[in-house]
This record gives C-alpha cells, structure tokens and sequence, in this order.
C-alpha cells in the first residue's frame, strides 16, 4: 500500500512522456513582437540618454557622468538588442515566404547570421566599458558597421517582396499551362481557336514584362550601397518597380478570365 | 321712361346674344381638330438588347472550372500582398553617439 503514491506518480510521469510538449514556435509573429519591444525600451531609453547627456555637458559633475555612463551604456544595449531582433524577424520572414530560391534564402541566412553574431558579440563588451571613453569607442564598432547592416536589411526585405511575386506568378504561370493545354485539345476537337490563343500570347507577354520588371527590381536593390546617404530613395525605386509588377501580374489574370469567358461562350 | 327703353333694348340684345353664342360654340366644336394620338401615346421605349451568349459544350468543363476558380483565387491573393512591408523597414537608431 505504500508503494501506490509512488507507483501512482511514476505512472503519471511515464503517461506524459507520451505527451509531447506542445514548444511554441518561434514565428514571424513572435520574432516581430520580440522586436518592437526592444525598439520601445531603446526608444524610451535613447530619452534617457539624451537627458543624461545634456545633463553632464552642462555641469560636468561627476554625479552627471556617473548618470551619462548608466544611461549610454543602456540606450546602447538596447540598441543593440533592437538591432538583434530586428535582423532576426528578417531573417524569420525571409525563411516563412515562398517563391525564394534556397540559394538565394542560405546566403541572406549566412549575411544576416553573421551580423547577429557581430552584434551580439558588441553587445557581451558593452557591460565591461567603466567610462564615457569606453562606451564610445565600442559604440562606434556598431556605428562603423551599421550601413552594411542597412544595405543588408533592404536587399533582404526587398528579396521577401520578390519572392511573393515571384510565387504568384509562378502560380499564374501553372494555369497559363493548363489554359494552353486545353485550347490544344479544343483545337484538336476542330473548333476555332483563334482568338484565345491570340489572347493567349498577350498574357504570357504581360507575364514576361512582369520579370523583366523583377530583374530591374533586383538591379536597384543591387546598387544600394553602404556609401548611399540616402537608402530609402533607391528603397522607394525598387518599391515602385515592384508595383508595376505586380500590375502586370493583375493584367496577366483579367487577361485569363476573358479568355475563360471566351472559351465558356459559343 | 329711360330705365324703361333700357330694359327694352335688353330683351331684344340678350336673346340675339345667346344665340350667337350658341352659333359659335356649335361652329366651333364642328371645327375641332382630333387630338393628335401619336402626341398622346407614350413614347415606346426599347428594351436594352440583351446579349445572351450560349453556353459552349466546354462551359462545364472540369478543366476549365478548376482553371477559373485557381484563378479567382490567385486574384484576391496578388490584391492583398503586401509590397511594402513598411512594418519591416530598418528601425531608426542613434548611430552618432558622441559627448
């Protein structure tokens, strides 16, 4: 009898074994969240900061640097880790889209890995740093590295935009095959097949117009380089691109819904 | 003696009156043109033109269903993706920290 509590519990613990335990996956959505929290504690720590700061370079107290060294070195590894989760969302949202090629998925994985192990590393030297000096020169490893963290983080945004093309018009592509496949067999059975096939190849040219927009996309974000002043103006070009893509890929599908028409009409 | 000729006068005029009142509403009635019928009948308006389009033999198609209902679907899908991903776009850091 006194074995049963023992017996019972041993028991329990064999019948969750069989019961796996349900991790919660670490998602874009959870990646994403993870980033904008750290963006906000930055954000309220870079006030802070700036308090600090203004506060030392008036009176140069030793209370105010002490407070301007507390300060700085928080705003810093929030900016650090904000970078960290930010470059990780990226990264996740990168491996949950579709349409991008797997080379084109390991080298943005080995870039973007490399960074956060970069950043990581400057964020493990930050709490050692025991003056204003200090915090300033590691600060500026981050600062010297951050316009190809930048560079990075367009031409990986912009390849997740392209591969959601990319897969839409593979799948418009499939049904422009199997359209084709049946007006052969229509034409086989004897019937006129002019129009549609004349249809036919104005959609397959929208869809080829679509790529060439992509490649003109891919040479935009190509160029973006850590010397642009202004990233975000090559960002916006590559963005408009993409538009006109996508409009073609809109064209290329009213263009197979008249041809359906056509071909369900006598 | 006045007010008697002027009575006088008017039972002579007032009969001569309502005849050719009588006179004229007869000439005039005999004189009235029809109304004009095609004035009074609402305008036929056409119905618009229908186009009916038969079905072709392919109409019900399996093919050509399946075909239709993918492409439907791919239309909501290229209208909703998100091309800007603004939510993504790098975050705006201090990288100019100095005293």
């Amino acid at each position: 009898m006194r074995r049963l509590p023992i017996l019972s519990f041993l028991l329990t613990i064999f019948l969750l074994g069989f019961f796996p335990v349900s991790a919660q996956e670490f998602d874009f959505n959870k990646a994403y969240q993870d980033y904008q929290y750290n963006y906000n504690l930055y954000r309220s720590s870079h006030i802070d900061y700036i308090a600090a700061r203004s506060e030392y370079l008036n009176y140069r107290t030793l209370t105010s640097q002490t407070k301007a060294i507390e300060k700085t070195k928080e705003m810093l590894l929030n900016r650090a880790e904000t970078l960290k989760t930010y470059l990780t969302a990226l990264r996740i949202k990168l491996r949950e889209t579709t349409g991008i090629t797997n080379y084109d998925q390991n080298i943005s994985y080995l870039k973007l890995d490399n960074k956060v192990t970069f950043i990581s590393s400057h964020k493990n030297s930050l709490p050692s740093a025991a003056s204003l000096e200090d915090l300033l020169k590691i600060s500026t490893e981050l600062e010297k590295a951050y316009p190809e963290i930048e560079v990075l983080s367009y031409q990986t945004l912009g390849k997740i935009i392209i591969g959601k093309e990319n897969y839409l018009r593979q799948k418009i592509n499939e049904q422009i095959q199997m359209l084709e496949e049946k007006i052969n067999e229509i034409r086989n059975e004897g019937e006129d097949t002019t129009i549609p096939e004349r249809w036919l190849i104005q959609t397959k040219e929208k869809i080829k117009r679509s790529e060439e927009k992509e490649k003109e996309t891919q040479t935009v974000l190509g160029k973006i380089s850590t010397g642009d002043t202004n990233k975000i103006f090559s960002w916006n070009k590559a963005q408009k691109l993409l538009e006109e893509e996508n409009q073609y890929l809109k064209e290329a599908i009213s263009n197979i819904k008249e041809i359906i028409r056509e071909i369900k009409n006598d | 003696m006045i007010k008697e000729k002027i009575l006088k006068t008017l039972m002579i005029s007032l009969p001569i009156m309502v005849l050719l009142l009588i006179i004229f509403l007869f000439v005039k009635s005999k004189n009235k043109i029809p109304p004009n019928i095609s004035e009074e009948i609402p305008e036929i308006t056409q119905p618009p033109i229908k186009v009916t389009q038969t079905p072709s033999k392919w109409a019900n198609d399996e093919k050509i269903l399946k075909i239709e209902a993918e492409i439907l679907k791919l239309e909501k899908e290229l209208e909703n993706v998100d091309l800007k991903e603004t939510s993504l776009l790098p975050p705006i850091l201090d990288m100019q920290v100095k005293f």
